[in-house]
């Protein structure tokens, strides 16, 4: 059988006034991003964010059938549904500026509060022949908070990527302020608030697992606790 | 779809399974069978305040219980009863970091389990109350 060469689909965006339709036809091989770019030139008012088109910059996260995405790298053959339109939105728990422009103030800021700064690291960091995870792997996208129902739930929530970076700033021997950290991730609004719903692992495009650094930073509690 | 995107989004986020992973599955089993157990206390209370209406009130209510509705809905709470109470345990050992790497195959055997013994407990009441 001949595989075909283009798609056409209908495409649904949610929008501030509610749901709009278009229509594109696209190359078998076209990618998310490439159906936005496609809209983009029937109407010039779309509004969406995008860099590097290979999951690196992590400014392109939507949701794509209710799923959370990364529009440069997910094929379109692998979310199109037959005889069904493909479904566009903004991420969750984000205040929406317009259309797939999100705020990510509160999401930035939850970072440096965990004294993560948007910095990576070009290599591994190993320590006494013991092996760090590096948390740099986190492209900042905000998949994991839009994914999380603990952060749909409570806006005051420090979230899966601060969190996961606050275990990354506690393994780290660097650390100069480990009391503080670890007061605010015992807190109220840090780790304890997880439900384990493992969503933000699921929907990570860079394998951060911010739900296992979290489960991690309890056993780190409770072990200093019993001490 | 309707028109208004804010219910398409959450309908999509609790009610559609489709992309939902294990996880997330437990998530929501664990909250609607807590619900239901809360509200099966309520339930329990009303029927036991049925004592108070003497022998003949408390005999009818029994005669109903004998009934294969009844015994289809023992299962049901019993099935909510056993997932909300293992899946418990499974979160309770996931928190302490312990058995991470079995979250997802944990919450499938917990179900099937659940099922299975849900299935064999009512039918043995069915059977009992003959």
């Amino acid at each position: 059988m001949v595989s075909p060469t283009t798609i056409s689909l209908n495409v649904r965006i949610r929008r501030k006034q509610g749901w709009q339709d278009f229509h594109v036809t696209l190359p078998a091989s076209a990618y998310v991003l490439d159906i936005l770019e496609e809209i983009e030139k029937q109407d010039a008012s779309l509004l969406f964010r995008h860099a590097c088109h290979h999951a690196s910059c992590g400014s392109c996260g939507l949701r794509v059938n209710g799923r959370e995405r990364l529009a440069c790298v997910t094929p379109l053959a692998e979310v199109a549904r037959a005889g069904r339109p493909l479904r566009l939105e903004p991420l969750r728990n984000f205040p929406v500026i317009g259309d797939f422009l999100v705020d990510f103030s509160s999401f930035t800021g939850g970072l440096d509060g965990v004294d993560m700064p948007l910095v990576r690291q070009a290599e591994a960091t190993s320590v006494d022949d013991h092996a760090y995870v590096r948390f740099e792997n986190c492209i900042e996208c905000g998949l994991c908070v839009s994914a999380c129902p603990i952060a749909g739930s409570d806006p005051q929530y420090l979230g899966p990527a601060a969190l996961a970076a606050a275990w990354r700033s506690l393994e780290e021997p660097r650390q100069s302020n480990p009391a503080g950290l670890i007061a605010l991730v015992d807190g109220e609004q840090g780790v304890w608030r997880c439900h384990a719903a493992f969503e933000c692992t699921e929907v990570c495009p860079s394998n951060v697992n911010p739900a296992g650094a979290i489960m991690a930073l309890r056993r780190l509690l409770l072990s200093r606790e019993r001490a | 779809m309707s028109q208004d995107p804010k219910w398409d989004s959450w309908r999509s986020r609790w009610f559609e399974l489709r992309y939902k992973p294990a996880g997330m599955l437990a998530f929501m089993l664990h909250r609607l069978t807590g619900l239901g157990l809360v509200f099966y206390l309520f339930l329990h209370l009303a029927i036991l305040s049925k004592l108070g209406g003497g022998p003949e009130s408390w005999d009818s209510f029994l005669a109903l219980v004998r009934s294969p509705l009844i015994s289809i809905l023992d299962g049901i709470l019993l099935l909510g009863v056993l997932f909300h109470g293992l899946n418990g345990l499974r979160l309770t050992l996931i928190g302490l970091n312990l058995g991470l790497r079995w979250q997802k195959a944990s919450f499938w055997v917990i179900l099937v389990l659940s099922i299975a013994l849900a299935v064999w407990g009512s039918a043995g009441l069915w059977i009992l109350n003959k």
